[in-house]
């Protein structure tokens, strides 16, 4: 175990850190104290679910389109901004920094102060922060339908408007979030503040480095993926993560099962998180050792995904039954399985034996979508579930919508991995059969992608619904009076509630 | 939140102004914040650990290779030598045939038969398998300009290729063209050849005309 600086005075054994992590919980937070906190960060967050929404939708339109095309490639071919080549890029785009990142720039201003048990430091930052931000998404997702692209996966929006739009943003919510950690009253930091804080300069790191318009050839293919792996390894997953940290002990009320095993988790995914993104290049021109120590990175990686799986695991185990009366709890176990799933499939795909056939093939998108669905964007749906309410103090108003949306955006995601998965199989085996026809690779997907398309319509169907369901929430405002029995606020998370509310 | 209630309960609203019922409210809805517990987890995960690190360790060792730009082909040799060793033979430096398809089949055909009217045959030429030092030279320098072959006029140029093969290669891709084109059937020329013709044309920045060859190499 490594040695903490601050072990000579503090003597950090497990009973200090015992009585260490126990003060932490004891530190005062009133009632009222935690309402004034949420109050302090409502503007920003609430500002950031609704933009976030807006972005999901819109992606999901593109999303839909790119994925009919393969269906029936004349489709919307007439206008050059619904090709192919600038919708995909364009989903991507608005999912990754639109939908993902502005909800969870939300999720991390409101998690910062509860955790730091401090009032939101400047949140006139934040806010300008996040308009900054979607501007530059905004401008990014405009000139990638105009043909305007910086041609590198996931870094496709112009560097000279966009970016440094985007840049400046994340950095001023980052300051809004380290000004709140600096300010702290706490002196034990809860491990959902190791992942949230340090996802801001990690990812302003490779934001900024990956932009940079200065690599030629090789080196470019090297830092587009270096970013590309690192924005899902040090920016997705880990305020992800620190949410799932907070929220899943903190609704069934049990303690995170092992600080240690949490310490592993956290230091295994920044130490070899980093060197993963060489491994998309496996059989191209990059120098050996680039490859391999990318490789031996991702086979690492079983480290810290098994040390938060077991934590995860551990601390919910015995209380899933909890499930049922929470959405937010539903979607965040989905989530925290889900990461230790594709943490597990990416290493495998790493390997150069099971790479060789899906390299290339649509087993990839099934990954990614693995990732950036199953594990960010439920853990995101269940961080909104359980924010959301508490921001504007009142519940959501309808179970079966909260039902039909799990329902449809579970199953339609395990549908769409599944077939994308078995497509991308049988399209990889048919590429390294050097009998087979390109035509025969291509045949071979055809029914797979028809049913991801099948699956598309299923998920967006679930988007709607949400945003329905928000939109219902938002507009509810007036109409919570005290009329209503306080009681309903009992079980707050109540899915499954024994009695009915009058009115609803 | 409920203002009569508030009026019963015969108490002021507590600090922030947030009356005792939404208090409730919110007692109700939060559970105490969340901690670690100080366990370390199971011992066979610190053990697994360590077997990962091995592992990972042996891995980077073994596939590494050294800090230079060399590329990873060593990942592939070990899943296809079959196919590898096909490929290194092909692309041998000194394949006659693999030169003859990338650099004369296109001109002369793979049948070393030529274009009638546009390029000459190799196949039963005279001059592929007279005297091998005009055929040396006319490889090294190029052609130009009229010329008859097997009675079929032509008038194209053929490039100097002395600038593009090695010697050794010019060996290979003569030998290949007087011994494995169509019919055709001559002496194996030698290193020594090429080298010599390579000397004796040191000086020529032309390409030879057919009437020029007549005089340097009968």
């Amino acid at each position: 175990m490594a040695v903490n600086p601050r072990q000579a005075e503090h003597a950090i054994t497990k009973e200090a850190q015992a009585s260490s992590a126990i003060d932490h919980s004891r530190i005062g937070l009133s009632v009222a104290e935690t309402a004034a906190i949420d109050r302090s960060s409502r503007g920003p967050v609430l500002l950031c679910f609704f933009l976030s929404i807006i972005w999901l939708l819109v992606g999901t339109v593109f999303g839909d389109i790119s994925s009919f095309k393969f269906d029936r490639p004349d489709l919307l071919t007439s206008q050059p901004y619904f090709t192919f080549g600038r919708l995909r890029p364009a989903h991507l785009n608005v999912m990754v920094y639109g939908w993902a990142s502005t909800a969870m720039f939300g999720v991390s201003l409101w998690l910062m102060p509860r955790l730091c048990r401090v009032q939101l430091k400047i949140p006139a930052v934040a806010m300008a922060g996040i308009v900054l931000w979607t501007i530059g998404v905004a401008v990014g997702v405009w000139l990638l339908l105009d043909g305007v692209s910086d041609g590198l996966e996931w870094l496709e929006f112009d560097h000279r408007s966009a970016d440094p739009l985007m840049a400046a943003g994340a950095a001023l919510v980052g300051a809004s979030v380290w000004k709140t950690l600096l300010n702290r009253q706490v002196s034990h930091l809860y491990v959902s503040i190791w992942y949230v804080a340090s996802s801001y300069p990690w990812f302003l790191i490779i934001f900024t480095a990956g932009n940079l318009p200065v690599y030629q050839g090789v080196e470019s293919a090297a830092v587009n993926w270096f970013f590309a792996h690192n924005a899902l390894g040090l920016w997705l997953t880990t305020i992800n993560l620190g949410l799932i940290y907070y929220l899943m002990p903190k609704i069934i009320g049990r303690p995170v099962y092992s600080y240690w095993l949490s310490l592993i988790g956290f230091w295994g995914l920044a130490l070899f998180y980093a060197l993963n993104g060489m491994h998309h290049l496996i059989g191209g021109p990059i120098p050996s050792w680039m490859i391999a120590t990318s490789i031996t990175a991702s086979i690492m990686m079983i480290i810290p995904v098994v040390a938060v799986g077991i934590n995860q695991h551990m601390t919910i185990v015995g209380r899933f039954g909890a499930m049922r009366y929470s959405p937010a709890l539903t979607l965040l176990v989905l989530a925290a399985m889900s990461y230790t799933a594709v943490s597990l499939q990416g290493i495998l795909t790493a390997l150069v034996s099971v790479n060789r056939i899906t390299h290339f093939t649509h087993w990839t998108i099934a990954h990614s979508h693995l990732g950036l669905y199953m594990f960010v964007t439920l853990s995101l749906f269940g961080g909104i579930y359980y924010i959301l309410p508490r921001l504007l103090g009142r519940e959501w108003p309808s179970r079966n919508l909260i039902r039909a949306h799990i329902l449809l955006v579970g199953f339609g995601m395990v549908l769409y991995v599944v077939a994308l998965g078995i497509g991308g199989v049988l399209q990889g085996l048919h590429l390294l059969d050097a009998n087979s026809s390109f035509e025969a690779s291509v045949n071979a997907t055809k029914p797979w992608l028809l049913m991801r398309s099948v699956s598309a319509i299923i998920i967006t169907l679930g988007h709607v619904l949400f945003a329905v369901h928000i939109a219902w929430l938002w507009l509810l405002r007036d109409k919570t009076g005290p009329e209503q029995s306080p009681f309903f606020y009992v079980r707050p998370i109540l899915v499954k509630s024994p009695t009915k509310v009058p009115g609803r | 939140m409920s203002d009569a209630h508030l009026k019963n309960s015969h108490q002021q609203p507590v600090q922030n102004e947030i009356s005792e019922l939404a208090l409730h409210d919110k007692e109700m809805r939060e559970i105490a914040e969340p901690y670690e517990a100080p366990t370390t987890g199971p011992k066979w995960f610190y053990l697994f650990m360590v077997i990962s690190l091995a592992i990972g360790s042996f891995y980077l060792g073994r596939h590494m290779g050294k800090l230079d730009a060399s590329i990873h082909i060593g990942f592939f040799e070990k899943n296809k030598p079959a196919d590898t060793s096909a490929v290194t033979a092909a692309q041998s430096p000194a394949s006659g045939a693999s030169l003859f398809t990338s650099k004369c089949a296109s001109c002369h055909q793979a049948d070393g038969k030529g274009l009638p009217g546009a390029f000459p045959p190799l196949a039963e030429s005279e001059f592929v398998l007279g005297n091998p030092e005009r055929l040396i030279s006319i490889v090294l320098k190029g052609l130009t300009g009229p010329l008859e072959v097997e009675g079929q006029s032509f008038n194209g140029t053929m490039p100097a290729w002395e600038d593009q093969m090695s010697d050794q290669e010019l060996v290979a891709v003569i030998n290949h063209i007087r011994n494995k084109l169509g019919n055709n059937q001559a002496s194996e020329i030698q290193l020594q050849d090429v080298q010599k013709v390579r000397e004796q044309t040191a000086s020529r920045t032309q390409p030879w005309q057919a009437d020029e060859l007549e005089v340097a190499y009968p």
